[in-house]
């Protein structure tokens, strides 16, 4: 951490007289502390790409799960499970905010404001995107179940499953998390067990292992957030509840 | 070209504000939030308070960043902003020097 010695001013070398390679140095370094940023940021978003991860794996779960345990009940455990996750990606974008609060660290996060930004949107916009949303998820039921043959069904969710698993290596470019590599791959193992349609004797454990993997990548992510947090010096004036 | 063309155009200099290790640093991590308090800029530059303080007053006087205090628990909270100003001399640096290392600053 010493290396930044600044004492009072001393300007970069210019690299026109000689040479970027000094320079460049310095820029590496602040191009380096902003990655560490990025990254810091990202990973108090922990419960929200958790949740992400959990919405994206849970439908076929739910659907391996129906075939597997064919009641009434699990039908409607699987709506009940998926409701929750669905408000869970609500509360876990509300307790971002909180999460880095409780760690002592005033820091505002951009995506955070942008998101909310656009939930400022007036009421009547906002009625015309929730009715397209709905028209949107009508006309994908009736293109799956109607339109589409059965195998550009399954074309297609194979296509919706590498899209989710293609966000989160993204995500594993920018950030480089390795519980986004598992994300990934509990999104991608989810969809292969529900539209291969195994029949065999560890199927129902198997169908667990993704929201398990999921919940693994999270709490790994979420202790990864709480010890760089905990890194950082705190005054008093701003902690409020020690992790 | 000659040698006379390349004086007669020299290229723009790099601001000298953020042209400073530390200064590019700080304005760097600024630039990924939105806002930071003085705590968290510690943290993620490594400079020591009395470096910070004085970088901080340098580019605050500049109109680079906007400073926020506020009382929280009877302590003093300082919040620090890139403004749109300090933003875009940040993404102008950025441009320059991609411009003077890439050879054509050189008044070609």
């Amino acid at each position: 951490m010493g290396e930044f010695t600044a004492v009072p001013d001393r300007p970069l070398p210019d690299p026109r007289q000689e040479g970027p390679v000094s320079a460049h140095g310095s820029l590496l370094r602040a191009d380096r502390a902003a990655w560490r940023v990025r990254r810091l940021m990202d990973s108090s978003r922990c419960l929200l790409t958790g949740n992400m991860a959990f919405l994206c794996c849970l439908p076929a779960t739910i659907m391996s799960s129906w075939s597997l345990v064919e009641a009434d009940w699990a039908r409607i455990l699987g709506a009940l499970v998926l409701f929750i996750a669905e408000f869970g990606i609500v509360v876990s974008f509300l307790r971002m905010g909180r999460l880095r609060a409780m760690a002592g660290l005033e820091v505002v996060d951009r995506v955070e404001v942008n998101l909310k930004e656009f939930g400022k949107i007036p009421n009547r916009r906002r009625v015309g995107f929730l009715t397209l949303y709905v028209a949107y998820m009508i006309l994908c039921t009736i293109l799956f179940t109607k339109v589409l043959p059965f195998w550009g069904m399954i074309a297609g969710m194979w296509l919706g499953a590498a899209f989710m698993a293609g966000f989160f290596v993204r995500r594993f470019v920018l950030f480089q998390f390795w519980e986004d590599l598992l994300f990934a791959a509990s999104i991608l193992m989810a969809w292969s067990l529900f539209l291969s349609q195994l029949r065999t004797e560890y199927m129902k454990i198997l169908v667990l292992m993704p929201p398990l993997e999921v919940l693994v990548g999270t709490t790994f992510l979420y202790m990864r957030w709480r010890e760089w947090a905990r890194s950082f010096p705190i005054s008093e004036a701003t902690i409020k509840v020690q992790l | 070209m000659s040698t006379f063309d390349s004086v007669a155009s020299p290229p723009a200099p790099l601001d000298p504000l953020i042209h400073e290790a530390s200064r590019l640093v700080i304005i760097s991590v600024l630039n990924e939030c939105e806002a930071a308090d003085f705590n968290f800029l510690l943290g993620t530059t490594g400079l020591t308070r009395g470096n910070l303080s004085t970088h901080m007053a340098k580019l605050v006087g500049a109109g680079y960043v906007e400073e926020t205090k506020q009382f929280v628990n009877r302590k003093q909270l300082t919040q620090y902003r890139l403004s749109p100003t300090g933003r875009n001399a940040y993404t102008q640096y950025r441009a320059d020097w991609v411009r003077l290392t890439s050879g054509s600053g050189r008044g070609e």
